[in-house]
């Protein structure tokens, strides 16, 4: 099995195409990043589950929180027009690490809690979903 | 395993793996608009047994990482999409150095792998959720996965052009 190390070792670090296709890769999904997210959120609506179960305005300061199961939740704060996660007891709490957003289409996802929160602009067509 | 030496160096390559894992879980996401992902040190060394030592014996270096590292970071949970994505990554780099290299180079297979990787992430985080929403994902954790492979790619090189034959050869 020494055939490959021998190759790996024979072989240049990286090709021409490479200096081409890679860049390109980074710009292609920095582009996409930039056009999916059009800026100007208003409300955010929490779905667990994937079923609405709120819905905050981002002008109100004001916090939720989420019980997933006996004793683990997950509290969703919004403040100074930005929402996040404020504090999580799942396993991960990938969810507590975004930063605090207010832009539309943008999400925040809590997978071990089956929690994703989405951040819309416009008109907000409930007042509040309880 | 054709010899007990070979074993060891196995066992070996899987405890770095295990501990690259365990020190990144503690750091912050790579980029800070793609949380939860990492640079992957551990996937070097999964990438280091399929070249030195063969596939089978990467898979074992992928499997052991996965389930320990669940296991010690306390996240069991985390098994549900790190298995898949680690071998959706397994498969693409074999399937690369099998067919394709040395007309790829090494940069080029990690980057593939470690996009793979995410987006596989990503698809089992649809699956779960089942919306539609976590899509907008796969151009974040695209652009993080071609910095972590450009990076992983590097280390894999470097390495195998430093080991010595005599060492691995076993």
């Amino acid at each position: 099995m020494g055939s490959l190390f021998r190759a790996v070792k024979e072989s240049k670090p990286f090709k021409k195409a490479d200096l081409l296709i890679i860049p390109l890769l980074m710009l292609a999904s920095a582009l996409a990043i930039f056009l999916l997210s059009p800026g100007g959120g208003s409300y955010a609506e929490i779905y667990a589950d994937g079923k609405l179960v709120r819905v905050m305005p981002l002008d109100v300061d004001a916090e939720f929180v989420y019980h997933f199961d006996e004793g683990r939740k997950n509290v969703i704060t919004v403040k100074g027009g930005k929402v996040s996660v404020s504090y999580a007891d799942c396993a991960d709490k990938i969810c507590t690490h975004y930063p605090p957003t207010d832009r539309a289409s943008s999400s925040i996802i809590c997978l071990p809690h089956k929690l994703v929160i989405i951040v819309r602009g416009g008109e907000n067509e409930y007042d509040g979903v309880v | 395993m054709r010899s007990s030496k070979r074993f060891a160096a196995v066992g070996m390559l899987a405890a770095l793996a295990l501990i690259a894992f365990m020190i990144e879980s503690l750091l912050p996401p790579m980029l800070a608009f793609a949380p939860g992902t990492k640079i992957g040190f551990s996937s070097v060394f999964v990438s280091l047994c399929l070249i030195l030592y063969g596939e089978r014996d990467a898979l074992l270096v992928l499997i052991v990482k996965c389930a320990l590292g669940s296991v010690f970071s306390g996240n069991v949970f985390s098994l549900y999409y790190s298995l898949p994505a680690g071998l959706a990554s397994l498969l693409i780099s074999v399937l690369l150095y099998r067919r394709a290299f040395p007309k790829v180079s090494v940069l080029f297979i990690s980057v593939v792998s470690a996009v793979c990787h995410n987006i596989t992430q990503i698809m089992m985080a649809w699956a779960l959720l089942n919306m539609a929403q976590v899509l907008c994902y796969v151009p974040v954790v695209t652009l993080a996965g071609a910095i972590a492979g450009t990076v992983t790619g590097a280390c894999v090189y470097y390495a195998v052009k430093a080991l010595p034959e005599r060492l691995i050869y076993l």
